[in-house]
């Protein structure tokens, strides 16, 4: 249970009905998504009602878990182990000079609260690896990949699929971004192991670069589909298991089919 | 053998059939680190580019994964 006040929500087990109520705070504070049919009050509850995990506090994870933030997702827990960086500051864009030196799931706490008091923010100032993934992931109802390296990535993936539990995927690199939604219980659909079998991928922020908004732009569209998802659940208009590229410079996104690799050693099932 | 017509990054190219997406890779001299592949909007697992085979009019998009945030 957790300490959102403004829904009265009767219960929390997933896909239950909600019944509740808005005050009037409640509907001048989330007025704008309120009028989406993706949203819509009772998605505001589940919203409210909804745990997200997002790991990796940079340019992704520190826009990401504002925007979760400012729609309402009621628990939501930070994971870095990472400080604040003055190198960070071109693209991450929640922290500012202030911050330098501070664990960021410490600031970003602090710069939430101000957001919304009454949000539970749970942090984890530890990196996130193959032992520590399965607690910190236990109770969410989606998880977000903020990292930036592979083999945390990995981790995450593996752990999400063996647990069943939503996966939003974001990366960028230079001026390019990619983002794949992975249900992660869907036999159909490959998962993040089947992409990246056997393939070496090298490009991160530290060795290729990046331009801040492109960052923002990957953030901005796993924000939304995160969102999207808590709101309706499986219901939710998105597409899942389609990896998109983005291309900053030519304003171009394409979308890809990611079937299930028949060697994988995550999600392929013999049976 | 027979020329073929495939889109390659949305770039007609004419190719001499059986080509393979491992030896598209080599013609097209591209650094396979970190490259996956997708043949008619489907990614084709690294382990089958050379077993998967073009027909006319295939499209391919090669593209670099990337893994920064």
């Amino acid at each position: 249970m957790h300490s959102h006040s403004f829904i009265q929500p009767t219960a929390h087990s997933a896909g239950q009905v909600f019944e509740h109520s808005l005050n009037t705070q409640d509907i001048r504070r989330y007025s704008r998504q309120l009028m989406l049919d993706s949203v819509t009050d009772e998605g505001q509850a589940k919203l409210a009602s909804s745990h997200a995990v997002v790991i990796g506090l940079g340019g992704l994870g520190s826009l990401v878990a504002r925007y979760l933030a400012g729609a309402g997702v009621g628990t939501i827990t930070l994971v870095d182990g990472d400080t604040v960086d003055i190198s960070n500051l071109q693209r991450q864009v929640t922290y500012n000079e202030m911050h330098l030196g501070e664990l960021k799931a410490k600031s970003l706490f602090n710069e939430l609260r101000k957001v919304d008091s009454k949000l539970n923010i749970i942090i984890k100032s530890i990196y996130a690896d193959s032992k520590n993934l399965p607690t910190l992931i236990s109770t969410a109802d989606c998880v977000l990949d903020c990292t930036d390296n592979i083999e945390t990535r990995k981790y995450i993936n593996a752990v999400t699929h063996r647990a069943s539990i939503p996966l939003f995927i974001a990366a960028a690199s230079g001026l390019r971004w990619q983002a794949l939604n992975l249900p992660q219980n869907n036999k159909r659909i490959g998962c993040y192991a089947c992409l990246v079998e056997h393939i070496d991928v090298r490009e991160d922020c530290l060795s290729k670069g990046v331009l801040g908004p492109v960052v923002g732009m990957a953030a901005c569209h796993q924000a939304t589909q995160a969102l999207l998802f808590l709101a309706k659940r499986f219901n939710a208009d998105i597409k899942w298991g389609h990896y998109l590229t983005g291309n900053a410079s030519q304003g171009s996104l394409q979308s890809f089919i990611l079937p299930p690799s028949s060697t994988c050693e995550v999600c392929h099932d013999p049976n | 053998m027979t020329q073929i017509k495939v889109n390659v990054n949305n770039q007609p190219l004419n190719v001499i059939a059986p080509i393979s997406l491992s030896e598209l890779i080599a013609l097209k001299q591209i650094d396979v680190d970190g490259t996956a592949i997708a043949k008619n909007t489907a990614i084709v697992s690294k382990r089958e580019w050379s077993t998967t085979y073009l027909n006319d009019n295939d499209t391919v998009d090669i593209f670099t994964l990337v893994a920064g945030g």
